[in-house]
């Protein structure tokens, strides 16, 4: 019983869950917004649960549930940001009069998906977390059931996510049958046993490496890594900006920790075999994504295949390795997600006449008239390139200087020269807004005081980023 | 060493952003109140650096004023600020040119006036930052944050194609600083530290010194410009506003002559002697080949922007034919390289006041006529007889004048080149004639003659502020032409000890 302490904030949250569910049923449609109060309310709840466990010194693992700190700033980032993605969600619903409970019960769904496959230490129950993940991540893309773009969106990912769903569990029997457990410190001690630097290739070997490419091509798919991108630029522009605001931020991140977790665990003694596989992935991403992106008109597929890019450089912090890329790789993926949140929430409080922002072009001279927004646009831009001070400039130097201590320095040239090519399309957005004449049909939303706050907050990140390096060489300490 | 509890390069730095941050939030309308801010922040920084110049001791080379604390300490990067006798002398360009655009900007009529000089505000300090940075990575920061506020300065407030022009500008330094960005983490990795000066005591093979040395001399080449990467300058330079001109001509230039003397001397030497047949013809083409193409131009800021070029050619020129002297068939003269050394720190800081006087000088012109073009304009001297007078001495300086600044670095440079290569001084010295040529042409063109158009007949007079910031600039090119030691003597110190540590290296 004592270990149910530790699932605490699970049962919590699908408590309330439950209860809003049911609670939803008998309320009346002007007063549907409880469950949304109700439901924000329970996330800062856990966030402080969590927060408070932070201190606590003696947290003992359970054998299939990693209840680490590492995993535990997981969780307070995803809560934190699940937090600012209900504002934000909330807001663009109300605004737009399609505002409907569902839409939180199923995001928040998708969050216990993710808290359980980054604790899972066990890979039914990680199948289990992503599956959760994905089913929630499907039916909120299908939320806007009018538009067909939507609806070919979801049906897209759906099919897709399925074939790479079973890729997973095709890679999980393979590795229980050359194994014998699902467990990960057990399948990688047995994997350690087999003495795999010998090359010598027996039909466990061949089967093992087989187990380890098809689970990592799940991984990529949900990624988006490149060459199993396709899903991401429809369904970016088929989603609510809302909902292409939560796709594109925490499951990336809940992704990556997987697989730092696998790669560190079950497959740390194949790394010479995943790491050109990652290495390929990553170069092809960050090539396919810089360059597409630039013929790009909608904002939302150009930062669809901006993710891609970004997906591209995390991998090549992953590729250098434990000792210094996974570091590398964690800053690179909270400040992605961090700038990602913050530019798809400016997006989704501009309005374009009647209509959500879509075209790049829709947001001419914003700064003639709303110059704090412009700046705040300004500023998510820079960091993403990669110019100093911001953060963003930080999380590529961090990927760059482990390249280098890799010896890969040829890579890290590549990666500043897609830096470079990279660049232009973020360019262009600060060139549409500062440059151009006004367009007379913007109107963003009254109230952004949260978006100021938050893209001040990650300004003074970058001018100070010995915090956030410090809070990542803790968590990367307590792996 | 000189240490003292008041971190005065940090007030160097941070003043004129805060501000710049403060006219950020006063609103457009209020002129007087931006003014009172604009100036008393760049008064203040101004004062500050003749304070620096006073207490700086120029017989030493050593860091002086340093700063040090822990900034980023996973990565072992600190928030390191220190001046030696380089960053002195390009600190007072910078606080000087500053001040100066600011009483500049005001003569020129434009929307977002407050925005204008918070931008101009930022850069300086950011400059300043440049110029003051020992942690290599802090370096880098500024270097690359410097774009932004010029950026947008041109972008926002440029002419008619200054969305490419700005684009241009932006990609350009970024590729050049990417590279050297990669160098950089390369350098720290080898020696354990961001400090710069941990990087002239590495030991690195001839092979990856040429790495290091392409990628430095991409990044400062680039920013300096040199021939053949020099194709953004002009276009950034015809679609700036005028103190946008202003202040990229005169301080952003230096910053890469002023990176080559910090990174590309002390920490490559070898491969620099390695190349030294293949970069020095880069500064020739540079001075006589852009010297040509200033002489075709009809557009007077295109002119002056090739000038720049050519006038950078004789930095680059200086500052490379130190790898010459070194060659180990020379009989090595060190007086030489002190020689070129310090005629290309004269040299930029006599570009920068006289290209900032002719800057101002063509905005005063196009302010009244809306018109850059050399051929339509003539007889400016019979309306505006005093702006003529300033505008010919500017021009006599840039083409070399005895007596201005501008004769002393050039004259400086080519005395170093004779003792290397008579071809080279002969080659280079042909600008001095090119540089009249195109200059006194540009005069004749524009400032003689019969008035041509009933614009030109209708301008007003030269105000007092343009007068004034012309005048002082004046002041300084004649100052600096007659009494050139007082730049020569701050830096002398470091120039020595910079030749000394390229000597242990080689």
């Amino acid at each position: 019983m004592s270990y149910l302490f530790y699932f605490l904030p699970e049962i919590f949250i699908l408590s309330v869950l439950s209860f809003v569910i049911v609670l939803d049923l008998f309320l009346k449609e002007s007063k549907k917004n409880i469950s949304y109060y109700i439901l924000q309310i329970s996330l800062i709840i856990v966030f402080l649960y969590l927060f408070s466990l932070l201190f606590q010194k003696n947290i003992s693992n359970y054998e299939l549930y990693d209840i680490s700190n590492f995993t535990n700033l997981f969780k307070i980032f995803t809560v934190l940001l699940s937090i600012i993605i209900f504002y934000y969600s909330y807001s663009y619903l109300q605004r737009f009069k399609i505002y409907k409970s569902e839409y939180f019960i199923i995001l928040i769904f998708g969050l216990l998906g993710m808290m359980i496959m980054v604790s899972a230490n066990h890979l039914l129950i990680l199948y289990l977390g992503i599956e959760l993940l994905s089913l929630s991540l499907y039916t909120i893309i299908a939320y806007n059931r009018t538009s067909v773009r939507s609806s070919e969106a979801a049906v897209k990912y759906y099919i897709l996510g399925a074939m790479s769903s079973g890729f997973l569990l095709f890679g999980i029997s393979l590795l229980y049958g050359i194994t014998g457990s699902l467990l990960y410190d057990e399948i990688s001690s047995v994997i350690e046993s087999m003495n795999f630097n010998n090359q010598d290739f027996s039909t466990h070997s061949i089967g093992l490496i087989f187990s380890l490419i098809f689970i990592l091509i799940s991984i990529a798919f949900k990624f988006g890594a490149a060459p199993f991108h396709m899903w991401i630029p429809d369904v970016y522009e088929g989603s609510l900006t809302p909902t292409t605001l939560m796709i594109s931020t925490l499951p990336k991140v809940a992704i990556f920790v997987i697989l730092i977790k696998l790669t560190s665990s079950i497959f740390a003694s194949l790394e010479i075999y995943w790491s050109e596989m990652i290495l390929i992935l990553a170069v092809i991403s960050v090539l396919i994504g810089n360059i597409i992106a630039i013929s790009q008109t909608n904002i939302k597929r150009m930062l669809a295949y901006s993710t891609i890019a970004n997906v591209g450089f995390i991998l090549l912090g992953i590729y250098t390795g434990p000792e210094n890329g996974y570091e590398a790789a964690l800053f690179y993926t909270i400040t992605y997600t961090l700038f990602t949140a913050a530019v798809f929430g400016l997006i989704s409080e501009i309005n374009i006449g009647d209509s959500s922002l879509e075209k790049i072009d829709d947001l001419g001279g914003l700064n003639q008239k709303f110059p704090l927004m412009a700046v705040m646009i300004l500023i998510v831009m820079l960091s993403m390139i990669g110019i100093p001070p911001m953060l963003g400039f930080y999380a590529k130097f961090y990927v760059i200087q482990s390249l280098v201590l890799s010896g890969s320095t040829v890579l890290a040239i590549f990666a500043v020269i897609m830096t470079v090519i990279g660049s232009f399309y973020y360019l262009r957005v600060i060139k549409v807004i500062y440059f151009d004449d006004e367009n007379t049909s913007i109107s963003p939303s009254l109230y952004h005081l949260i978006s100021y706050v938050f893209v001040l907050t990650l300004f003074l990140l970058g001018i100070f980023p010995n915090l956030l390096s410090t809070i990542i060489s803790f968590a990367i300490g307590n792996l | 060493m000189n240490q003292i509890s008041f971190p005065l390069i940090s007030f160097l730095i941070w003043l004129p952003i805060l501000g710049g941050v403060i006219l950020l939030f006063v609103r457009e309308g209020y002129t007087q109140l931006i003014k009172l801010i604009s100036y008393s922040f760049s008064i203040l920084v101004l004062l500050l650096s003749f304070y620096l110049l006073v207490i700086f001791d120029t017989s030493s080379s050593d860091l002086q004023f340093q700063e040090k604390h822990t900034w980023i300490s996973s990565l072992n990067i600190y928030y390191h600020l220190a001046v030696d006798g380089f960053s002195v002398v390009f600190i007072l360009l910078t606080t000087v040119i500053s001040l100066l655009i600011v009483l500049f900007s005001f003569t020129e009529e434009r929307s977002q006036n407050n925005k204008f000089i918070s931008l101009f505000l930022i850069l300086e300090g950011l400059i300043l930052g440049v110029f003051s940075a020992f942690d290599s990575i802090l370096f880098y920061i500024f270097f690359e944050a410097m774009l932004i506020p010029l950026f947008l300065i041109i972008g926002i407030w440029g002419g008619s194609n200054r969305v490419y022009a700005t684009i241009k500008f932006f990609i350009y330094t970024l590729v050049g600083s990417v590279l050297m960005l990669v160098s950089l983490i390369y350098l720290s990795i080898e020696s354990k530290s961001f400090f710069i000066h941990d990087f002239y005591s590495l030991k690195l093979d001839l092979e990856t010194q040429i790495y290091l040395f392409l990628a430095f001399l991409f990044a400062f080449g680039i920013k300096i410009p040199m021939w053949p990467v020099h194709t953004w300058l002009p276009d950034a330079h015809v679609q700036a506003p005028s103190s946008g001109s202003v202040i990229l001509a005169a301080v952003l230039l230096k910053v890469g002559g002023y990176g080559m003397i910090r990174f590309l001397l002390p920490i490559t030497p070898e491969a620099g002697i390695f190349l030294n047949t293949v970069i020095v013809p880069l500064s020739l083409i540079a001075i006589v080949y852009i010297s040509f193409v200033a002489l075709a131009q009809t557009d007077m800021k295109k002119l002056i922007a090739y000038s720049s070029v050519a006038h950078m050619g004789f930095v680059t020129l200086g500052i490379f034919l130190t790898f010459n002297i070194l060659v180990p068939a020379n009989n090595t003269n060190t007086e030489m390289i002190l020689i070129g050394l310090q005629g290309s720190i004269m040299q930029m800081i006599s570009h920068g006041l006289i290209s900032a006087g002719l800057f101002m000088c063509i905005g005063i012109i196009y302010s009244r006529t809306h018109s850059r073009s050399i051929e339509t304009q003539s007889g400016v001297g019979q309306v505006m007889p005093i702006f003529s007078a300033l505008m010919m001495f500017f021009l006599l300086s840039n083409s070399g004048l005895p007596g201005t600044s501008g004769f002393v670095g050039e004259f400086m440079v080519l005395i170093s080149s004779i003792e290397v290569n008579g071809l080279y001084a002969v080659l280079a010295s042909t600008s001095l004639v090119l540089a009249a040529a195109y200059s006194l042409w540009l005069g004749k063109r524009v400032l003689f003659g019969e008035v041509s158009t009933d614009t030109i007949k209708g301008m007003s007079n030269l105000r007092y502020d343009e007068f004034w910031c012309l005048f002082i600039l004046m002041l300084l090119v004649i100052l600096f032409g007659i009494q050139p030691n007082l730049i020569l003597d701050i830096s002398h110190a470091s120039s020595n000890n910079m030749i000394s540590i390229i000597l242990n290296r080689i």
